[in-house]
């Protein structure tokens, strides 16, 4: 369970770090994250192969490269937008640099996931159910966000809603369905965590 | 993934058939070695569709090898009138 936290918080807290060197650094902090998603996944990779049986299976390792690449781009967009603030707009220097930031994240994600996944890829109904399990969190914190959204959008008219931009609120949305997708990997991993522990509990 | 009221022999089955591996049976009805472990140690109960691979593997009846732990519930069935 701690695992599980604190590589999500490790995580987001990267992504935070990349957003704020995006104008201090001499090389793109994109490039930075999608270089340190690679050797991750490659130290990662090599951590499971020595574990043999005991490696988690198939479904659990996508979980776990998918939860930390997505909270590695939610810090990112997260601070990004902290850091751009209520007024964003696409086309200047800082929304260019978010979007190439981000998208080289996504890409840096695709190759960590390539790298590490289970090369003999199997999953089955006890899989189905715990990814049914995370979905319906997933699902519920998607609907939470949104109303705290909505409530926001619809009675901040006044004072708060004047103040963001359409980019901005879109951006906010995206990052809705990204927190939505780590609540659903994170009670998904949750689940295979209690299951281990139970099982060494017999042991 | 708590315990199920539903248990088994899987185990012991494993072991009078050759010492099967735990892997080597999951490869054989189609799931993972993890869901074995989870059956045998009866945090896990499986579906018909399952139940019914592993009986065929072992060549026994499905509950040959499922069974209730407890005193099944008392289920009655109340034909229409």
């Amino acid at each position: 369970m701690i695992r599980i936290l604190s590589i999500t918080l490790l995580s987001l807290l990267l992504g935070g770090v990349l957003a704020f060197g995006a104008t201090s650094w001499p090389i793109r902090p994109g490039l930075v994250g999608l270089g340190l998603m690679v050797l991750a996944a490659l130290a990662v990779r090599n951590y499971w192969l020595g574990l043999e049986l005991a490696a988690p299976g198939s479904p659990e390792r996508a979980l776990w490269l998918g939860m930390s690449s997505a909270a590695v781009i939610a810090g990112h967009l997260m601070a990004s937008l902290w850091r751009i603030g209520p007024a964003m707009e696409l086309h200047t220097r800082a929304g260019h640099a978010l979007g190439t930031d981000s998208w080289t994240l996504v890409l840096g994600a695709a190759i960590a996931y390539r790298i590490a996944r289970d090369p003999e890829p199997r999953h089955d109904e006890r899989d189905a159910a715990i990814e049914t399990r995370g979905l319906r969190a997933g699902y519920r914190s998607l609907v939470g966000v949104l109303l705290a959204l909505i409530l926001l959008l619809g009675f901040g008219v006044g004072r708060v809603v004047p103040a963001l931009s359409y980019p901005l609120i879109a951006h906010l949305l995206i990052t809705a369905v990204i927190v939505s997708c780590l609540v659903s990997e994170s009670v998904q991993l949750h689940a295979y965590w209690l299951d281990r522990s139970l099982e060494e509990k017999e042991a | 993934m708590s315990g199920t009221p539903i248990g088994n022999h899987l185990r012991r089955l494993r072991f009078e058939h050759g010492e099967i591996s735990q892997d080597a049976l999951a490869r054989a009805v189609g799931i993972t070695r993890q869901t074995i472990v989870a059956l045998e140690g009866g945090r896990y109960a499986p579906s018909l569709e399952l139940a019914m691979r592993l009986a065929l593997v072992f060549g026994r009846r499905v509950d040959d090898i499922f069974f209730w732990r407890d005193e099944p519930p008392a289920l009655t069935f109340h034909a229409p009138v």
